[in-house]
């Protein structure tokens, strides 16, 4: 299973189109970083892909997906378990606390912490939480909206470890974020946005050379085409 | 009344009624104020009618005197003053004295206006059961109204256990004048000391600036007595609205499911949500128990009048609660249908509404069946 996203207008506000021509695919076994500065554009593209705010004009084909928000979305009345529960009843599977549910608690150290209230969890804690939710069950695509943040170096190193498994199982993972050092050892492909429009797409190799930087880093790749945009 | 004393009576206005809709949803307002105004004028219309039977007869009239003195009161004589006043327009004495007056004369029509109608009210016990003449009753209204005045006044100057005493002398007087001593010479004596309260009032509340301070608190005091009086009811909202708990105290408390059959996931978030968020418990079971106990009280035939109105606010109260749970960006991450929603919120309904309100006339039934 593919994503495929061809948006010509999307993500209104007050009747003006935010993104605007975001076109591109991410295919199964594939990990596709949106790189993009603060405001650009990469989680209003998300979430005019799962609906959550409106395309005008254009077609996403997106099959079922694990998601992982901007923030982390916690219900105040759930305890942990009662949110990992939730989430296997509504996917309609009778057991919560599945063998993967176990695995997944005990690799981001929250096992501890099943019956408490993930609102009063740290930062950190929380954003953990909705990795595990997203993880939860098997999809064939997966969504992370800055998947790091907030995130410890172990957390970080088990979640690279996950994404790894993940694409050799043959998901497509669509992840934006900021850690563009990360981004560029894990990814296979970059989709690098500005002003809610596509500035260039493609392997660190086949970006370089549309920069004409041999050895350049993808902060330098994406400073580049930023000016060179800004100078048209 | 003062331009400013209008400005603050607007932004007071304003203040009450967006703490009031804030807590109340215009329907459930509607079901239970117009319903209860269309039970309560046919409740007293058949109270009147059949008053001369009624267990108002065996309340001897000195009972009745002595607890209107006791429980009407003037709260504050209301001055509309800020505490920013004691920068700004303290320099101004005439725009003060003017707002001062302004607000006494505010208060005391208002308190003479709630007084009147509490009386007329009353006025078919006073003339049917103890023949007290309209004359008559004019002049206790007097005594009230002095009374309630004299007393404030004294609540300004007097320690607590003074304005007890005093308020029992008061009490007495009152009592004791209207019984015994002849209309003419009891209203003589309340006019003058009516007259004798508002010049003291002009002189030291007024005038003066010496009491600033505490006019200020008592005024900042009923500014926010609707508030004051909704937390006191129901203290579940001083609290916020997240609770604070690091996990559930009791029911349910190991996370366990509320629901074995696993399709049953939004009625699992509505009922623990019910349970776990004060504000919806509580205004539930105090629906249902003020509902439960009108229905018992009220005379047979305003009985299925009670359950149909406890039928739509406990309805209209438990969809808007399914409504602010749907609300919550949650749902943003997990995929549920339109059918999976209707089917949920038509079983909660039925288990939330039609279950204790059935049950309601279960009981109401046999209760009468026996009786």
């Amino acid at each position: 299973m593919t994503i495929n996203i061809n948006i010509h207008k999307g993500g209104y506000v007050e009747n003006e189109a935010i993104i605007s021509n975001i076109e591109f695919q991410v295919n199964s076994g594939e990990l596709v970083g949106l790189i993009g500065s603060n405001g650009a554009g990469k989680s209003t593209t998300l979430q005019a892909m799962m609906g959550v705010l409106p395309i005008v004009d254009g077609q996403v084909t997106i099959g079922n997906y694990g998601y992982v928000p901007e923030r982390p979305i916690l219900y105040e009345y759930f305890t942990l378990w009662e949110h990992i529960d939730f989430y296997m009843r509504v996917a309609g599977k009778e057991n919560s606390l599945t063998n993967r549910a176990k695995e997944l608690l005990e690799i981001f150290q929250l096992d501890h912490k099943l019956h408490d209230y993930p609102t009063t969890f740290s930062k950190g804690m929380q954003q953990k939480v909705m990795l595990i939710l997203a993880f939860l069950d098997k999809h064939s695509t997966y969504i992370l909206d800055e998947p790091f943040m907030g995130l410890d170096p172990q957390a970080m190193r088990k979640l690279l470890t996950i994404l790894e498994e993940l694409k050799a199982q043959g998901a497509a993972i669509l992840m934006s974020t900021h850690a563009l050092d990360t981004a560029e050892k894990i990814c296979d492909r970059f989709i690098l946005i500005d002003h809610g429009r596509i500035l260039q797409q493609g392997t660190l190799a086949s970006l370089r050379l549309a920069v004409k930087q041999d050895n350049a880093s993808l902060l330098d790749i994406f400073d580049t085409l930023l000016e060179e945009n800004h100078h048209d | 009344m003062t331009s400013l004393l209008r400005q603050r009576r607007k932004l007071e206005r304003s203040y009450n009624f967006k703490l009031l809709a804030n807590i109340i949803d215009w329907t459930v307002a509607l079901y239970v104020v117009v319903p209860a105004l269309v039970i309560g004028f046919f409740l007293y219309k058949d109270f009147i009618l059949n008053i001369s039977t009624s267990w108002v007869i065996h309340i001897p009239l000195v009972f009745i005197i002595v607890l209107l003195f006791l429980i009407t009161r003037i709260e504050t004589i209301r001055t509309y003053l800020q505490r920013a006043d004691r920068l700004f327009l303290i320099q101004n004495r005439k725009q003060m004295v003017r707002l001062k007056q302004a607000g006494l004369y505010w208060s005391l029509s208002k308190h003479l206006t709630l007084l009147s109608s509490a009386l007329a009210l009353l006025a078919p016990i006073f003339i049917i059961v103890h023949h007290v003449k309209i004359f008559e009753l004019l002049i206790l209204l007097l005594l009230l109204f002095t009374n309630n005045f004299t007393n404030v006044l004294l609540q300004l100057k007097l320690h607590k256990w003074q304005q007890l005493v005093s308020n029992i002398f008061m009490c007495i007087l009152g009592t004791v004048c209207f019984l015994y001593v002849p209309v003419i010479i009891t209203a003589l004596i309340y006019l003058i000391l009516l007259v004798f309260c508002t010049s003291y009032y002009n002189r030291h509340f007024v005038y003066s600036t010496k009491y600033f301070d505490q006019q200020v608190e008592l005024d900042q005091a009923a500014f926010y007595k609707w508030q004051s009086l909704l937390f006191q009811i129901a203290p579940e909202l001083r609290s916020q609205l997240v609770p604070k708990l690091k996990k559930p105290r009791l029911l349910w408390k190991n996370s366990k499911r509320m629901f074995r059959r696993s399709d049953y996931f939004i009625e699992e978030i509505v009922c623990k949500t019910m349970l776990r968020q004060k504000q919806y418990l509580f205004g539930y079971l105090r629906f249902l128990s003020m509902g439960i106990g009108l229905t018992i009280i009220v005379p047979s035939w305003a009985k299925i009048i009670i359950l149909v109105i406890l039928y739509f606010t406990l309805r209209s109260m438990m969809q808007s609660v399914i409504q602010q749970i749907f609300e919550h960006k949650i749902w943003s991450i997990f995929q549920v249908t339109n059918e999976q929603i209707n089917a949920a919120n038509s079983r909660l309904l039925k288990g939330f509404v039609n279950l204790p309100v059935l049950c309601v006339f279960v009981i109401l039934v046999i209760f009468t069946l026996v009786n």
